[in-house]
């Protein structure tokens, strides 16, 4: 007899997945057809599966994934910060002294995170470069962002401070001390779908030394 | 299609026959052959609904499933008695390249799915790949690449919501589903 199954189940077990890629057990084959013969929602989503088998192969030839050198990628904050992989760029040639990432290269980092080529990007503007004193961040809006988080990290590329906003602006934390000659780096993430986040640049400044 | 005012029990086979050609092209992975083993299996179910089987309705699709079977095994074999010997290789080892399932997705769900899969990120559409071609379950794949199974599945499943929100908007144009739909 076969086992009875809820679509829920179907879900959870990947049996779409494993059913169009031929891995299920043949008791497995027998309970999953016997239960989307009368689903009109497993039926779609095998003829979605099916869709994605047929384009899916064609879409990543299109788009490789580019190699990332392991130098790039040292060190536990760019591992945790992976996702920004324009930032992990910018930071990592801070680390090894070269303060001009190659535009190519980072070209091809920022098509890792498949951002759309129109999208719209914040961009930070202040501060930047040599300022005497910083009391908050500002930065241009994106037009579909409903939400921005600043983080600000040391040369070595350690978190220093972060915060989430609605506006375009935030003012730095009284508990964060900025050292005079030292170089710091910012960067603006502005959320413009509930989990999709397009950075801005990663833009250096150094307060001046008195 | 049954027409209106149509008789229950055809209206009954007839919410099974995308099951049937889904099952049946998997398997025999020819579209012609597949139409002639589903119109088979659902003349073979009528009388079977007619002579009072299944007893349970809940039973439906396990009943039909299991003459389906029948009906695909028996297409197997006449095909294995008249086709060339490569032919009936190349079906049997399962070395041809396209999914006989694709011919089941109309090219406007194709292209909608094509844009929605480019919007992901290179990392989600591997997880897909590893998922629907190799048959990977979330915990396998997190071993593989060394990430936490939990975020793994997190990923999959935005990934595959956003690919339905694609195909929804497709769907009908190939097969009126949602007017059969039967779900559970």
């Amino acid at each position: 007899m076969a086992e009875t199954l809820s679509c829920d189940a179907v879900i959870d077990r990947g049996l779409i997945e494993r059913y169009v890629a031929g891995t299920l057990s043949e008791a497995e084959v027998q309970a999953f057809e016997s239960h989307y013969l009368t689903c009109g929602r497993c039926q779609n989503e095998l003829r979605m599966a099916a869709a994605i088998r047929d384009v899916l192969p064609g879409v990543q030839e299109a788009s490789p994934v580019p190699e990332i050198s392991p130098a790039a990628l040292t060190g536990r904050w760019l591992r945790q910060h992976a996702r920004v992989g324009a930032v992990a760029a910018a930071i990592a040639a801070v680390l090894v002294g070269v303060l001009l990432v190659q535009p190519a290269r980072r070209e091809s980092l920022r098509h890792r995170e498949a951002v759309p080529e129109t999208a719209d990007v914040p961009r930070a503007e202040v501060p930047s470069g040599e300022v005497r004193a910083v009391e908050e961040f500002r930065w241009a809006a994106v037009t579909a962002a409903d939400l921005y988080r600043v983080t600000l990290y040391d040369a070595a590329g350690g978190v220093i401070w972060q915060v989430d906003t609605r506006e375009t602006r935030a003012a730095l934390a009284d508990t964060v001390r900025l050292e005079p000659g030292a170089l710091y780096l910012w960067q603006v993430d502005a959320r413009v779908d509930w989990d999709r986040w397009v950075s801005s640049e990663l833009v250096r400044f150094r307060i001046s030394e008195p | 299609m049954v027409p209106p005012g149509g008789k229950p029990e055809l209206t009954a086979l007839e919410q099974l026959r995308l099951g049937l050609q889904i099952m049946a092209l998997r398997a025999l992975g020819d579209l012609e052959a597949a139409e002639e083993a589903v119109q088979e299996t659902l003349v073979r179910a009528l009388e079977a609904l007619r002579n009072g089987r299944p007893r349970d309705p809940e039973k439906l699709g396990a009943f039909v499933r299991g003459i389906a079977r029948h009906v695909i095994a028996d297409a197997r074999h006449a095909r294995q008695r008249s086709a060339p010997l490569e032919a009936v290789l190349e079906s049997e080892c399962g070395t041809s390249l396209d999914d006989p399932l694709a011919a089941l997705v109309s090219d406007e769900e194709r292209d909608l799915v094509r844009r929605a899969l480019t919007e992901l990120s290179a990392g989600d559409r591997d997880i897909l790949h590893l998922s629907f071609f190799e048959g990977l379950t979330p915990v396998e794949i997190a071993e593989r690449l060394g990430e936490p199974a939990l975020r793994i599945r997190k990923r999959k499943s935005r990934a595959l919501r956003r690919l339905r929100r694609a195909f929804s908007r497709g769907a009908g144009t190939c097969h009126e589903l949602e007017s059969s739909e039967t779900d559970k």
